[in-house]
């Protein structure tokens, strides 16, 4: 299978841009060594990003574990209340330390899947919580104000705040209008704004 | 998790086009990647690579409205149990605890729950009921009756013949009910025969007619028995050792002490991998240098494990797991129940978490338990020089494999490793004291030999037949063949010596500044840092004493980590 290199994923999506810091070091790389690879196994030279010339930190996507807790911590569940079963785990590259020893962290399309089934039921889940938790405490409408509540809910799951939350809005706003619409209702609306908050790259990726 | 009810297909679909898909004046952005993460990214980044979680909101915004406060939840989740617990899934990594393959106790030890009447069940060992009731027909496996057990005036369990036909297929018994050491205060139904609670019993009884499918194995044994002028057939034996499978009156003991059902199992094999977890815990938590975890004397051990050592160790013929003086968790006074941790300090050659049984049991010769070490602390690997030469070549017929070609490139290294383990038994976790395993066999394997599990020891743990270049360890420990006076003294010092040396020569702490950096910052150093960034921090981790949190603390500062990916 053809490797997709998960911090090329996350340029492509990447959308934050800033100006350079001054750096203690910063390596140029060989142009050889960038080379993407397309999910049909394509090699395309990408066109020229400054920031490529710098090392970082790569994007990894979430492990269970880390998608169990983050859940919880989103949604405002108890501790330890969000469990994937050991053997869907395991399909998530959780190893069980006999035949699989190394963790696999490929962002691949059977993990979307998952993820996007996963959101599903989770965003429902925080949905039916919030019916029952007081102003102030509620997860999905936290703010009356849409935009407010928008820039909230991309704090809340991505980190992102301040002016960089600032492309996201129209496309969540579409998103909300657009699953809001009767008969559907504006709690719909804001299931689908989780939905599409939890499978976004800025969620699974970090 | 409840299903939801929610959210059509359709809708959740265009959500997630209309969000990963980017917009047209996204696309057409000049984006420049590895620039400086905000704040709260930072912190989302901080709190999952520390914690395991995202941040929460109050976090969050906390550091939206004042970037500042970042550096203090930095140091708050540094400081945090989280983290400690953060790093377990790392140290699996390196220690891949699973035991599952691991038979603790023999498959005549383990009860499973049957249900001939339905939420009724009834705990049946299934290979006792061959061995203690089948005598022949289509079906090996013969349960006991659904009825109460019945006894003889002397109090003994009456087992009556089933007959099919004109044939009698086995003798059977019915249930009695046991209060068990999983659940006090309860009863379960178990079959007469798993429930006997003799200390002592008679091994191979016989005859053949009444006893079929042990009949060849107590043949074999009382065979080998003869050859050292013993007798194995009809001795008493005790019940909680190794032999007892073959005592058909040696039941489970009081309370079923001596079986487990398939979750016992499962919680004893969960304690002895906990356990190994709680050493780099402990460590981690306490500041303690890092290598502690792998020389520390001190461990703990909880309810079940102490259990399995006081009543079950001993009791499957293939695992050598004798209470250990050098570690006494038999000693504790705590039931299977306890769920609490107690610490024991263990003595002589024992070295933190590489002579733990859930250490010793996963790799279980002493080549796999160096190897492990190898590449999880030492950041080695073995690789063959080239292909196996024939083995009709001369060279290809040593018996010692540091000098076998094709095997001597890892061997010459291997071997010195492994002996570091040379004490402790392979296929088990006992460490084997002077007093116990002498040097030499001569000593305890001549005749008269003591009993017969003093002779089973003797054909495991000794070279007794020695063959071409091993003839000059006869008689020796198996630990001790081919290895060198500067070898032996590796086995009489055990891997805290391993682990000394590798902390010397500075192995150990450049490994685990790689490891550590793999771990967060997710990708392979490149050459240039490899040569100038990782080097200043094995320095900086030398010199504080091999704090694993302040290494940490120095990968997450430094400004790649803080970069966009």
């Amino acid at each position: 299978m053809k490797r997709i290199y998960p911090w090329a994923i996350a340029a492509l999506f990447s959308v934050a841009c800033s100006a350079n810091e001054p750096e203690p070091y910063i390596e140029v790389l060989n142009p050889t060594e960038i080379d993407l690879v397309d999910q049909e196994g394509n090699h395309q030279h990408h066109p020229a990003v400054p920031g490529l010339n710098i090392r970082s930190r790569h994007a990894r996507r979430l492990s269970v574990k880390q998608l169990e807790r983050t859940w919880e911590q989103v949604g405002e569940f108890p501790a330890g209340s969000v469990v994937i079963p050991q053997n869907l785990a395991l399909t998530l590259g959780q190893p069980d330390y006999l035949r699989v020893t190394e963790p696999s962290f490929e962002p691949s399309p059977l993990f979307m899947k998952f993820m996007v089934d996963l959101g599903a039921i989770l965003c429902t889940n925080i949905a039916q919580a919030d019916a029952q938790r007081g102003p102030g405490q509620k997860v999905l409408t936290l703010f009356t104000d849409q935009d407010e509540n928008l820039r909230h809910l991309i704090l809340r799951f991505w980190g992102v705040g301040g002016k960089d939350a600032d492309p996201y809005i129209p496309r969540l706003k579409q998103v909300f209008e657009e699953s809001s619409k009767a008969p559907l209702t504006s709690v719909q609306g804001w299931q689908a704004v989780c939905l599409a908050l939890s499978t976004a790259p800025e969620f699974l990726l970090y | 998790m409840n299903r939801p009810q929610s959210i059509p297909l359709s809708l959740g679909l265009l959500a997630v086009l209309l969000i990963v898909a980017p917009a047209d004046s996204l696309a057409q952005e000049q984006c420049q990647t590895a620039g400086p993460l905000s704040p709260t990214q930072t912190l989302r980044r901080l709190s999952l690579d520390l914690l395991d979680r995202s941040p929460s909101y109050q976090e969050l915004a906390d550091v939206d409205m004042n970037p500042a406060k970042l550096a203090e939840y930095q140091e708050q989740y540094l400081q945090s149990q989280r983290f400690t617990t953060s790093l377990r899934d790392h140290h699996r990594a390196l220690l891949w605890p699973n035991l599952n393959e691991i038979e603790i106790v023999p498959q005549t030890h383990t009860l499973y729950p049957m249900e001939i009447t339905p939420g009724d069940p009834i705990y049946v060992a299934p290979l006792r009921a061959v061995f203690a009731r089948t005598i022949g027909g289509s079906n090996l496996f013969m349960p006991c009756k659904n009825e109460p057990a019945k006894f003889d005036a002397q109090g003994r369990l009456i087992m009556e013949p089933m007959i099919v036909g004109s044939a009698t297929v086995a003798h059977v018994e019915g249930w009695v009910e046991v209060e068990p050491y999983w659940a006090p205060g309860t009863r379960v139904k178990v079959c007469g025969l798993d429930a006997l609670d003799a200390d002592q019993a008679v091994f191979c009884p016989g005859p053949a007619e009444r006893y079929p499918f042990t009949a060849p194995i107590c043949a074999n044994f009382e065979n080998t028995a003869q050859s050292v002028g013993l007798s194995v057939e009809k001795t008493m034996v005790d019940c909680e050792g190794p032999l007892a499978t073959l005592a058909p009156e040696c039941g489970c003991g009081p309370n079923l002490r001596r079986c487990t059902t398939p979750q016992t199992a499962a919680k004893i094999r969960e304690t002895m991998l906990e356990q190994m977890l709680r050493v780099a815990d402990t460590v981690i938590e306490a500041d303690e240098p890092y290598h502690e975890l792998l020389t520390k004397k001190q461990i703990e051990v909880s309810g079940p494990t102490v259990h399995y050592m006081k009543y079950m160790s001993r009791l499957n013929f293939d695992l050598f797991a004798d209470p250990d003086p050098t570690a006494p968790a038999h000693e504790i006074q705590m039931n299977y129940l306890d769920e609490g941790w107690a610490p024991i300090v263990r003595t002589t050659r024992h070295a933190g978490v590489l002579t733990t049984p859930g250490y010793l049991l996963r790799f279980s010769t002493n080549r796999g338990r160096a190897h492990r070490y190898y590449g999880a602390f030492e950041c080695g690997s073995f690789l063959p020089n080239g292909p196996l030469p024939a083995p009709s070549e001369p060279c290809s017929q040593h018996e010692d494999l540091t000098k076998r070609c094709g095997c001597d490139a890892c061997h010459q290294s291997l071997e010195p490793m492994a002996s570091h383990w040379g004490r402790f038994t392979e296929y088990g976790f006992e460490g084997m004291t002077e007093e116990k395993y002498p040097l030499s066999a001569l000593d305890i394997c001549q005749r008269p030999i003591a009993d017969f599990e003093t002779l089973f020891r003797c054909i495991r743990m000794y070279e007794l037949n020695p063959v071409g270049e091993e003839e000059p360890f006869r008689f020796l420990l198996n630990s001790y063949v081919f290895r060198t006076d500067e070898e032996r003294n590796y086995i009489e010092q055990g891997p805290a010596r391993l682990v000394q040396q590798s902390i010397q020569s500075g192995r150990f702490a450049s490994c685990t500044v790689e490891k550590m950096w793999h771990h967060y910052m997710r990708r392979d150093p490149t050459p240039k840092e490899r040569s100038e960034v990782l080097p200043q921090l094995q320095t900086s981790f030398q010199q504080k004493n091999h704090n694993l949190r302040e290494l940490v603390k120095e990968i997450i500062s430094l400004p790649a980590y803080r970069r966009q990916p």
